[in-house]
Formats: C-alpha cells, sequence, structure tokens
C-alpha cells in the first residue's frame, strides 16, 4: 500500500520535483563549536565562511553560545563558571567582514531531556535565558553587529517529551518566555527552533500537535525541522508527509519553515552526496530554505578526509548546477574610508584571483592614475584593492574594469565603467585600535584617520601632556605607549586631541595591564 | 632628608598602587575643596571627607549635591548628607559618588585589520561613610570607610579601604595643622595608591585664609604641593584661588578658582558654589554643588 501511494506520488510530482528541485542549494548550516575552536583566529573563521559562502551557504546557525555552566564569550553571569571567551567575539567579526548571517543561540542546558518537563527546570533555564539575552545584547552588544540576523532556541522540541496538554501548555510558556523576551531586547529580528520528530505520533496528531504549539508562539518565526535521515537513518522518502504537515501549520500560522538537512550517517561519518541530492530534492518541495547539520565537523573541508571529500562533493553538485553563465558584476567601487591612494572594487560573486591580479585589467580616466598594485584580501574572494597614486577624493573618476572572470571562466569582456570618487569632505571622527590596549600585548596603539602631519596629542587622566605624535601617508597616528621619556606609561585612562585648521577633535581610550 | 622621612613614615605601608584606580581617586569633585588645591586643613563642611576626615564636623547637618564635567565626557554626581550628635560632638557623614562616561567605542587590531566590536562602558562608583570626633575644641580625629566599585570595559574592581586624620585648630590663634593618611586597605585585593596629606591654614585676617597643603603619594612616589587663598569679599560672598603643582607628578600644575555664596533662608543656610580650572588643551573642568545647612 505504502509502495503504490509512492508510485502515485511520484507520478503526480515528478515533474514538479525535476523542475524544482534541481536547483535547490543548502543555503546556510549549524555551528556545533567545541572548546578547541576557542583558538580559532579571525582569520580562521573568514576562510571557513567563506569556504561556505563559496557553495552557496549564507548562513551561520551557531549550536550553542552558553549552555550548563559553559560561555563561548566574555560573559558577565555568575552561572557561567567556564568561558572560552575567543569564539563568539571572533565570530561575529568574521562574519561581519565575510557578510555571513548569524543566528545567535540563547542558553541551553544538557539535561533538557531528562527534566524538560519540570516545572522547576523550565523556571530556572527560562530566567538563565534572559539572563544569557541580556548579556548578550547589554554588554556584548550582539545587536550592533552586522551578521546578527536573529536568535535560536537550542531546545530541541520533540513529539513526545510534550504530547500531554499539560506539558504542551508548559512548553509553550517556555518558549514564549524566551521569544517574548529576545523580541523585546532585539525588536524585528526572528527568534528560531529546530525541533525533530519521531514519527511516534500519527501524522495528523503531529499536525494537532505543531498547530497548537505554534499557533500559541506569536514570537517564533522560524521552524526549522529535523529531517531525522542521518541520525535515525530513514528514508527520505518516508518523512514527506511529516514534512507536509508542518508546511501546512507554518503556512497557516505565518510561520517561516526550514528544512534542517543532516549531511551525516548514523555512524556520525560526513553521509555520501547522492543520499544529501535525494534529500535535497524532496524536502526543497516544502520548504523556504535548507540548512545543514553541521558544518564543522561534517562540510568543513579542512577537518578531515571524509569532509574535505563531502566539501569537494557538494561543491561540483552546486557548481554543476548553477545556471551561471553571467561574468561577475561590480558592486561596490570607491576609496577606502581615510585613503586616497586606495581603491576597493567588490564584486556579486567570488573571482578568480589569479586573473584579477592583473593591473592591466583596471584603467583610470583621467589618465596618470594607473594602478600600480593589486592587493587581494587574505580568504576573501570578492573584494581586491587597488593601489594607485595619490588622488584627490573630492573629484569624480572613471574606472574601466575588464578581464574580470569568475570561477567557472565567465569573463567581463565589455569594460565595465564605474564611477569613483567624489567624496563629501566631512569630518570623520577618529577612533583608537586597539580599545582597550593591553601593555603586555599590544605594542603601539593606532588613531585614525588623521592627516599626514597633523599633530596627536596624548593626556593622561589627569590631563598631563604625555606624548605628541603625527599622521603619516596612511592617515594613522602611531603611538608606542610611551611618554617623551620613553617609558611605558601605565595603565589607566588617556585623552587624545586632534588639532586640525582650528578645529579640535578630542576622545578618550583605555591602557589596562593584563 | 625630606624624601628620609617620608620614607620612614610609609615603610610599614604597602609601597604598590593601581593606577588605573588612582585615575580616579583624582577625580575633582568638590568644589571649595577642589578651589583651595584640596586642602587637609578643610574643614566644617562634608566636603573634607575626601581628604581628611576629621575636618566634617560642621555642628550642623547637612545635604549635599554636587555635579562635575571633567574632561571629554567624565561626569560626576555626588549625593551626601552629614548630621551632629550633640551630646558628644561627634558628626557623622555619607556620601554617594558615581563618576562615568559616555560608553567607548571598543576596537581591536587582528592580522592588519582594523575591527570596531562594540562599545564598553566605564564607570566608578564609590560610597564613603566618615566621622569626626572633637576633643578639647582645638582637636578632631576623624576616620571613614570607602568602598570602590570600578568598571572599565571588563575589568572590575572592588575594595574596602579607609582614611583617617586630625586637625589641630587654633595654634597662636591664627593657625590650623591637618594631617591625614589615605587608601589604607582593608582586605587586601588590588594594590592601591596610599596618600599622606599635611596642610597649615593661616586665617591672617577675618576675612583672608590661606592654605598650604604638601601630598605624597606612594606608589608614583610623586609629590605635590598647593596654596590657596580664601577671600571674604562682602558678606556671604567668597572667592577661593589655589594654585597646585607637583614634583614628578602625573598632574599637571594648574591654577583653580572658585566662588561660594550663602542664602540665609530663616534657619536655613544655603551654600552654592562653582570651582573651575583651565587646562590648555582639554578644555574646563567645571564643578557646582549645593549644600543646604541646618
Amino acid at each position: 500500500m505504502v509502495k503504490i501511494k509512492f508510485f502515485i506520488f511520484l507520478i503526480l510530482f515528478l515533474p514538479l520535483l525535476i523542475y524544482c528541485g534541481v536547483n535547490q542549494y543548502i543555503t546556510g548550516s549549524f555551528f556545533q563549536a567545541n572548546s578547541s575552536h576557542n583558538f580559532y583566529t579571525i582569520a580562521n573563521w573568514i576562510l571557513l565562511f567563506n569556504d561556505m559562502k563559496i557553495i552557496g551557504l549564507d548562513t551561520a546557525i551557531l549550536q550553542f553560545v552558553a549552555f550548563d555552566g559553559t560561555s563561548y564569550y566574555n560573559d558577565n553571569l555568575i552561572f557561567l563558571t567556564n568561558s572560552y571567551s575567543n569564539i563568539l567575539p571572533r565570530m561575529l567579526i568574521a562574519a561581519n567582514t565575510t557578510g555571513v548571517k548569524l543566528f545567535i543561540p540563547t542558553y541551553y542546558h544538557t539535561t533538557w531531556f531528562s527534566q524538560g518537563t519540570s516545572d522547576s527546570f523550565l523556571s530556572l533555564n527560562a530566567t538563565r535565558n534572559s539572563n544569557v539575552i541580556a548579556d548578550l545584547v547589554d554588554n556584548i552588544r550582539i545587536d550592533t553587529n552586522s551578521s546578527f540576523t536573529g536568535w535560536y532556541i537550542p531546545y530541541e522540541v520533540d513529539d513526545v517529551m510534550f504530547v500531554s496538554p499539560a506539558n504542551r501548555t508548559k512548553l509553550v510558556n517556555f518558549l514564549n518566555s524566551i521569544a517574548n523576551y529576545c523580541k523585546i531586547k532585539t525588536p524585528g529580528k526572528p527568534v528560531s527552533i529546530a525541533p525533530f520528530f519521531s514519527k511516534s505520533l500519527s501524522v495528523s496528531e503531529f499536525k494537532d500537535f505543531w498547530s497548537y504549539i505554534l499557533s500559541n508562539t506569536p514570537n517564533i518565526d522560524i521552524v526549522v525541522l529535523q529531517d531525522g535521515v542521518g541520525a535515525r537513518g530513514w528514508d527520505v522518502t518516508t518523512i514527506l508527509d511529516y514534512y507536509n504537515a508542518i508546511k501546512e501549520v507554518c503556512d497557516s500560522n505565518n510561520k517561516m519553515f526550514w528544512s534542517d538537512l543532516e549531511i551525516f550517517t548514523t555512524n556520525y561519518k560526513p553521509a555520501d552526496i547522492n543520499r544529501i541530492k535525494n534529500q535535497l530534492l524532496y524536502e526543497s518541495l516544502y520548504c523556504q530554505k535548507i540548512v545543514s547539520f553541521e558544518y564543522l565537523f561534517y562540510l568543513n573541508k579542512w577537518y578531515s578526509s571524509d569532509t574535505a571529500k563531502l566539501y569537494t562533493d557538494y561543491s561540483n553538485y552546486y557548481v554543476s548546477n548553477l545556471e551561471d553563465s553571467t561574468p561577475p558584476k561590480v558592486i561596490k567601487a570607491g576609496f577606502v574610508i581615510g585613503y586616497n591612494n586606495k581603491i576597493e572594487v567588490e564584486f556579486n560573486e567570488p573571482i578568480n584571483l589569479l586573473n584579477a591580479k592583473q593591473t592591466t585589467n583596471y584603467w583610470i580616466d583621467p589618465p596618470g592614475f594607473y594602478p600600480h598594485n593589486i592587493e587581494l584580501i587574505s580568504g576573501n574572494f570578492y573584494k581586491v584593492y587597488l593601489n594607485v597614486p595619490a588622488m584627490d577624493t573630492t573629484l569624480f573618476y572613471n574606472l574601466y574594469i575588464k578581464n574580470i572572470e569568475d570561477l567557472y571562466h565567465n569573463k567581463i569582456t565589455n569594460n565595465i565603467k564605474v564611477m569613483i570618487g567624489g567624496e563629501y569632505k566631512k569630518e570623520e571622527p577618529a577612533i583608537v585600535y586597539p580599545n582597550p590596549a593591553r601593555i603586555d600585548i599590544d605594542s603601539q596603539i593606532i588613531i585614525k584617520p588623521v592627516e599626514e602631519g597633523i599633530k596627536v596629542k596624548i593626556f593622561n587622566f589627569q590631563g598631563k601632556l604625555i606624548e605628541e605624535i603625527k599622521g603619516d601617508l596612511n592617515k594613522e597616528a602611531r603611538w608606542n605607549i610611551k611618554n617623551n621619556d620613553k617609558i611605558l606609561v601605565s595603565e589607566g585612562i588617556y585623552f587624545y586631541i586632534i588639532n586640525k585648521d582650528d578645529k579640535i577633535q578630542k576622545g578618550a581610550f583605555v591602557i589596562l595591564n593584563r | 632628608m625630606k624624601k628620609i622621612t617620608f620614607f620612614i613614615i610609609f615603610c610599614s605601608l604597602n609601597l604598590y598602587g593601581s593606577k588605573f584606580i588612582s585615575d580616579f581617586w583624582q577625580f575633582p569633585i568638590f568644589p571649595k575643596l577642589y578651589s583651595l588645591g584640596m586642602p587637609s586643613t578643610f574643614s566644617e563642611s562634608i566636603e573634607a571627607i575626601n581628604v581628611n576626615p576629621a575636618g566634617i564636623l560642621s555642628k550642623k547637618t547637612q545635604i549635599y549635591l554636587s555635579h562635575t564635567e571633567y574632561f571629554v565626557s567624565f561626569r560626576s554626581e555626588v549625593v551626601g548628607v552629614s548630621t551632629f550628635l550633640k551630646n558628644n560632638a561627634t558628626q557623622f557623614a555619607f556620601i554617594f559618588n558615581y563618576i562615568y562616561a559616555l560608553p567607548f567605542q571598543e576596537t581591536m587590531i587582528s592580522d592588519n585589520n582594523y575591527f570596531k566590536i562594540g562599545e564598553f562602558s566605564v564607570y566608578f562608583l564609590l560610597p564613603i561613610l566618615g566621622f569626626s570626633l572633637e576633643f578639647d575644641k582645638n582637636i578632631n580625629l576623624g576616620a571613614s570607610l570607602k568602598y570602590n566599585y570600578s568598571k572599565v570595559c571588563s575589568e572590575i574592581i572592588d575594595s574596602l579601604l579607609f582614611d583617617f586624620g586630625f586637625t589641630l585648630k587654633n595654634i597662636f590663634n591664627v593657625f590650623d595643622v591637618g594631617i591625614s593618611l589615605q587608601n589604607i586597605e582593608f582586605i587586601k585585593k588590588y594594590f592601591f595608591e596610599k596618600q599622606f596629606n599635611f596642610g597649615i591654614k593661616w586665617k591672617v585676617k577675618k576675612i583672608i585664609n590661606l592654605y598650604n597643603n604638601f601630598q605624597y603619594m606612594s606608589k608614583s612616589n610623586e609629590y605635590k604641593t598647593s596654596i590657596g587663598v580664601l577671600f571674604f569679599i562682602i558678606k556671604n560672598f567668597n572667592i577661593n584661588l589655589g594654585y597646585k603643582y607637583g614634583i614628578k607628578s602625573a598632574e599637571p600644575d594648574k591654577f583653580i578658582c572658585g566662588t561660594g555664596y550663602n542664602l540665609l533662608v530663616e534657619k536655613f543656610n544655603i551654600n552654592f558654589n562653582w570651582a573651575g580650572s583651565f587646562n590648555n588643551y582639554l578644555g574646563w573642568i567645571n564643578i557646582l554643588s549645593i549644600e543646604l545647612n541646618f
């Protein structure tokens, strides 16, 4: 009977499958970092995010940043006693740089599956979630990061633990307490959950269960359903009724429905690409977006030979299905802020860097400003810097670009003309890097932008002049953190003054000694 | 000789200090005291708690508010109350001081790239509880207990400290002498810069008081001296002038000026004060206060 149903299904939907499924891709992934990732540099994360973007993934859902007593950032909460504080800040910077969209998780406790229905557990965890959300927003200021896209509530809701009416109510209250607080702290940012299912309920019971949950949680915006193909070894065709049911519930409750496509096997190894293609083909019929579980240990090309193979296989699948016959387009061109001798050019897709490095591919009108060097940015395939002679940034110039090609050898044949310059001469406030500075780590402090030759005076907190420095060619004033007797200054709060054309710019920065 | 003397005085004390906290200790929060060069002989006001708690004895009840506009975006607010026990010549005072600034842009450099990470805050909370006892009308002893909680980025420092001091008044009917020791730690958690203050007040005439003060900072081995003049120009109106200079000091030499006006409303005495000093580059420091005595 099941086989007949499946046959009828295929007859009816095969054309649709072929039409829709063939162009469906994974466009995001979960990231389940652990303590070892505390040693990852910003450059490491940029590299990973760029790898991810090359194969079409633009979204990263972090699995944990605060769980049990551990945090992945510099928290201010007493119940988080163990901190791997580099992970989240560095991921945020890398995501800001590469344009990856981040979903940030709230708090999680690993006794969820044994104690998740207990009132005391839910009450304690609701409070801790509020604390973590407030800490992330008020102290870490994640909302100031361009990459911060939304929240992820990491408690995995299933269709066993909360089936009884009393437990459904508890679950709704618990999810609402977290989601509502997310909305209060960061209005407009979507909140997501990633439930799984066990097939212990019939499809109609499953649908009823989720109707109740989603109709009573107005601030949950995205449901990312785990497909169970990896963890439980199910054939993807056996989950489609459940996918259809939850899709209908999401549609009627105005929620987005995403699929959490498991890219691992029941032995927790990277899955075969053919199985993943099959998952994509079917799941894409129901959901608005497909994210994989997970990137670091199953799709990361630097982790193991197995993960490198899956990355390569998926990349080949992605590229072979791309109907990309168009050359790259310039989406941004202009002087780098604070520079009059450096032009930034950004493309809409990854470009062939060897080809982009040729200075003959660029021309500036009026002549005389021929780029003498093309600077690449480590790990960034979208952007180049043209180093040119000093130019008046308030004037307009035409920049011509040709012969740049994308990774699929689609080349810009006709010159692209973009206009650069015309900057309004506004007073850009100076910023100090790094701030706070640490005497034992940082050998200098940079204040920028400061025009060449312009003096910057440094004062201690009591207003005594400590040192005087000048802006250099790069519009930076560098201070070696020593006073005018060449003695390293002590920790404290310092002031600076930039005096240019009778206009004074003042600011303060901090030096710490630990 | 001077150095040897002070070395002996301080040899039993901890000679280390935290520059970080010392920044905040130097923050001017009281206009009358500031405009006279922070003399340890300053008396009859809650403001004395900041330099020599023996001077808080005023035999009045005082309610006190002050606001400081410091360099760049730093500000301070003070609320205080002081009360007198009539039977045994004892004065208690309490102030709460909050120093803060606009959030700082948090930045870092990595792989030669510049990043803005977010913002961080800087603030300092200082409640002080002090008392002063009078002996024989001319000798005052005082002590104060200070709790500080300061935060700069993720650095938090909190500690419990105390100051003590005494004043000897009406020597030859014209001189007062004050001595105080500041920032002695109860529980040693951080290293604080201890201060020794010695001052003389000379009542030259009824309308002129001269203040001379000497200050020694233990950790940075700094010496600072100051002179201050208080003129009662007309009834209930005074002008203060001070000059402060230092040897090996982190504080720049400076002139300070201030004015005060007393308004009598029935049994209430309302005192308005302003003090200011000007830095050639960073601009003015302004302090305003209002004090209600009854």
